[in-house]
C-alpha cells in the first residue's frame, strides 16, 4: 500500500458506495468527464472494478459487497493542475463491517490500517437516516383504545412484546456515523493535517424537496454528525455533495430507458454542491490530495 | 529525555512518561508501574521516530491480523474517565438519588436532546454513544413499547461514566467535557445508612456538581413523600459527615417529574421542601442550587415531551468547566490521584442491603 494519500470509503449498507466506485472507474477509464484527476496506471487486478462498471453501464444494480468481500481499489492518479502523480486506496468493503465495529468495536484490520495512514474519507450518507422516534402520545391513545376495546386482552399483545436492544438493529444511523468518524479520528497517530471528509448523500436524484441543498440536507437530518463536525474543524475539513451515481430509479422502466439512451453514460451521474451540479464525480476526491 | 526514557515506553492511555518523565500513575520508580515497558535495546526509538513512513508501512503490515478491537462505548470505568478528566475542562457531575429518580433518564433526555432540537449547546463529540444509544432504546418506538422507559442501572462493583463533550453556541471554540455518573439507587441507600459507606464514595470529593435528584412523582404521594425526602437530607447529612461534601462543594438539588406536582397540596409540599432543604444546607456547601424539572414528561400533559428545564441545567453544568479544580491535575498530583484508586474500595454487594 503506498501511504502517499490514503482515501477511505466509509458507509453502511445501501448508500451507494460500489455504485460509486464504478462510475468513478468508468469515468477514470474512458477519461471522459474528469476533469481535475484522471488515471496513470491501470490497477494489475481489474476484475472486481470491471464486474460492477459492467452492471453499472447496463442500468443493472450493482452486486452488494458481500460480508466475506474485501476490496482495496489502488489507483495512481495524474492530477493535471499540480503536474503530479498520486496514489488512491479505496477499500469497499461492505456497509456491513461498519456497523459491526460500531456495535462489537471490532474493525477489519485492513480498514484499520488505512485509517491510520488516511487523509481523506469518502462518507456516503442516506438522504433519509434511520431516526427511530420517541413513543408519542399517538403511539398510547392506540393502545389505550384497544385495551378499551378488548380489555381482557394482555396489553403487550395489542402491539406486539417489548424487542430488547440490539445495537446493530436500533441505533441511529448518525450516531452510527458520528462514532466511526470519532474513531477514524483517533486512530490517525500520525496525522497532523486535519482529516477530509467528503459527505457524500447518495441518491440524490430521489430528493423530494424543492431546490436541496446537500449541506442543508445533511445538517437538519443529520444533527449529531453535522454538529460534530462543525465542532472539530482544527481536525476535520468537509464539503457536502449530493451524488447520483445510478442517475435513476432502475426498477422505473422509463426513467432506466431514458439513462441507457444517453450516449455519454457518464451524464447519467449528477454531483451536486451548494448551487452547481455536474458530472464529475472526481470533485468528491479532488480537494482531498495533498501532493507529498 | 533521560536513558530510561529512551529505552522505555508506557502502553497506558493518556500517560506522558515518554515526553516528561512522570508517570500517570504516580510511582517514583517507573518500572514498578504495570503498564511500564522496556525496549528491546537492539530497537533504536530514536531511528524509528525519524521514518514516520517506514512506522505507516509497518502498521499496516502487521495488520495479518483479522480484526482489530476498538476502544469501547458503551461507558467509561475509572480509568478511562480520569484519562478524560486530565484535559482541562472536564467537570464531574454525579447524579446521586434512589432507584427510579430518573437520573439515567436525565442524562437520555440531554442526549435526546442533542439529536432532536435545535440546542444551546453543539455536539462535539462523546466516548459513550453506544452507551447513549443503549439506555434511550426504551424510549423509542422500535423498542416495541407502549410507554417511554429506562432501564434500570445495575449496582456495580465500580463508578461508570457517560461523557458528552458540548460547545455552547453563544461560545464557539470553547469545548467542555461533561463526566456524569450513572449509578445504581441502591448505592445512595447505603451512603444514606452508612458513614463508612459515605467514606467509600470517594467520588463526591471529586465532583465539580453533586446533584441530588428526588423523585416529584413521589413528592406528590403523600405515603411516599416525607420518606422519599428524608432519604434525599440522609444522603447529604452522611457524606457531610464523611467529609466527602463539605464548604467548598458545589451541590444542586433536582426535583424531577415536576409535572407530576399537579395539586394545590403538593405544590404546597414541594415549597415547604425547597424551604427546608435550603436552611439546612446552603451554609454547609459552597453552592446550593434547586431546580426543578421534568426529564420526560407525560406525553400527554402540557409540558415539553423532550424534557423541561433540561438546557438550565445542563447550562450549570457547563458553567461548573469555568471553575472546575483540575481533578484534572492528577497527572502531577498524587493525592487526587490515589484518591480516585480509593474508588476501588467501592461498597460490594456483601458490604450492606443488597440490590
Amino acid at each position: 500500500v503506498n501511504t502517499g494519500t490514503a482515501v477511505v470509503m466509509m458507509g453502511l449498507s445501501g448508500t451507494g458506495k460500489s455504485t460509486y466506485l464504478a462510475a468513478l472507474w468508468h469515468a477514470f477509464e474512458t477519461q471522459g468527464i474528469p476533469k481535475h484527476l484522471t488515471i496513470c496506471t491501470q490497477p494489475e487486478d481489474r476484475t472486481y472494478l470491471n464486474k460492477i462498471k459492467q452492471e453499472w453501464l447496463g442500468a443493472i444494480p450493482v452486486s452488494k459487497t458481500h460480508e466475506e468481500e474485501h476490496h482495496t481499489v489502488q489507483l495512481s492518479l495524474t492530477d493535471a493542475d499540480r503536474n503530479t502523480s498520486l496514489q488512491l486506496s479505496i477499500p469497499d468493503l461492505p456497509g456491513e463491517a461498519y456497523r459491526n465495529a460500531w456495535a462489537n468495536r471490532e474493525l477489519d484490520a485492513r480498514i484499520h490500517g488505512l485509517l491510520t495512514v488516511a487523509d481523506g474519507i469518502l462518507l456516503f450518507i442516506g438522504p433519509n437516516p434511520h431516526d427511530p422516534p420517541l413513543i408519542n402520545t399517538h403511539r398510547r391513545q392506540i393502545h389505550q383504545m384497544a385495551l378499551e376495546a378488548s380489555p381482557e386482552r394482555d396489553s403487550d399483545a395489542v402491539i406486539g412484546n417489548a424487542v430488547p436492544w440490539d445495537a446493530k438493529e436500533h441505533a441511529r444511523t448518525d450516531t452510527i456515523l458520528t462514532d466511526l468518524l470519532q474513531l477514524a479520528l483517533e486512530l490517525r497517530i500520525f496525522q497532523t493535517a486535519p482529516l477530509k471528509v467528503s459527505v457524500i448523500v447518495s441518491a440524490w436524484d430521489r430528493q423530494q424537496i424543492v431546490n436541496p441543498n446537500p449541506a442543508e440536507l445533511f445538517q437538519n437530518q443529520y444533527r449529531l454528525l453535522s454538529r460534530f463536525i462543525s465542532t472539530n474543524s482544527h481536525r476535520l475539513q468537509s464539503r457536502v455533495f449530493g451524488v447520483s451515481a445510478q442517475g435513476c430509479d432502475y426498477e422505473n422502466p422509463q426513467e432506466r430507458d431514458r439513462a441507457l439512451n444517453h450516449i455519454e453514460p457518464l451524464h447519467r451521474v449528477r454531483v451536486v454542491e451548494n448551487s452547481s451540479e455536474n458530472h464529475d464525480l472526481t470533485q468528491t476526491l479532488h480537494w482531498m490530495m495533498t501532493s507529498r | 529525555m533521560t536513558p530510561s526514557q529512551t529505552h522505555a515506553r508506557c502502553n497506558e492511555a493518556g500517560c506522558t512518561f515518554r515526553t516528561d518523565g512522570i508517570c500517570l500513575n504516580g510511582f517514583e520508580d517507573p518500572v514498578a508501574c504495570p503498564h511500564h515497558q522496556v525496549l528491546d535495546s537492539e530497537v533504536s526509538e530514536v531511528q524509528e521516530e525519524n521514518n514516520v513512513d517506514q512506522k505507516k508501512n509497518d502498521l499496516i503490515s502487521i495488520f495479518d491480523l483479522e480484526m482489530v478491537a476498538l476502544r469501547g462505548a458503551m461507558d467509561l470505568d475509572i480509568d478511562n474517565a480520569r484519562v478524560i478528566s486530565g484535559r482541562a475542562r472536564t467537570p464531574l457531575i454525579i447524579l446521586a438519588g434512589e432507584k427510579n429518580v430518573g437520573k439515567t433518564t436525565i442524562l437520555t433526555s440531554i442526549y435526546e436532546r442533542l439529536l432532536r432540537q435545535n440546542h444551546p449547546f453543539l455536539f462535539a463529540g462523546s466516548q459513550t454513544l453506544l452507551g447513549f444509544e443503549a439506555r434511550c432504546h426504551d424510549s423509542r418506538e422500535s423498542s416495541g413499547r407502549n410507554d417511554a422507559d429506562t432501564p434500570r442501572t445495575a449496582f456495580l462493583d465500580q463508578p461508570v461514566f457517560l461523557h458528552l463533550c458540548l460547545e455552547e453556541l453563544d461560545n464557539p471554540g470553547e469545548k467542555v467535557d461533561l463526566l456524569m455518573t450513572d449509578l445504581g439507587g441502591e448505592l445512595f441507600v447505603r451512603v444514606a445508612n452508612s458513614t463508612l459507606e459515605a467514606q467509600r464514595f470517594a467520588i463526591a470529593y471529586e465532583s465539580s456538581m453533586f446533584a441530588l435528584v428526588l423523585d416529584g412523582k413521589k413528592l406528590a404521594m403523600p405515603t411516599e413523600r416525607q420518606a422519599h425526602a428524608d432519604l434525599g437530607r440522609g444522603v447529604l447529612r452522611s457524606l457531610l459527615t464523611a467529609k466527602m461534601l463539605d464548604s467548598k462543594s458545589d451541590v444542586m438539588l433536582i426535583i424531577n417529574k415536576v409535572d407530576c406536582l399537579t395539586t394545590e397540596r403538593a405544590t404546597e409540599f414541594l415549597n415547604h421542601l425547597k424551604r427546608n432543604f435550603d436552611q439546612e444546607f446552603r451554609t454547609k456547601f459552597g453552592s446550593f442550587e434547586i431546580h426543578q424539572i421534568a426529564a420526560r414528561p407525560d406525553p400527554i400533559g402540557t409540558m415539553d415531551v423532550d424534557g423541561e428545564g433540561m438546557d438550565e441545567l445542563l447550562k450549570t453544568w457547563m458553567r461548573k468547566a469555568g471553575v472546575v479544580q483540575k481533578p484534572t491535575s492528577i497527572r502531577t498530583n498524587q493525592q487526587v490521584h490515589r484518591r480516585w484508586y480509593e474508588l476501588t474500595k467501592w461498597p460490594t454487594s456483601d458490604s450492606g442491603e443488597g440490590s
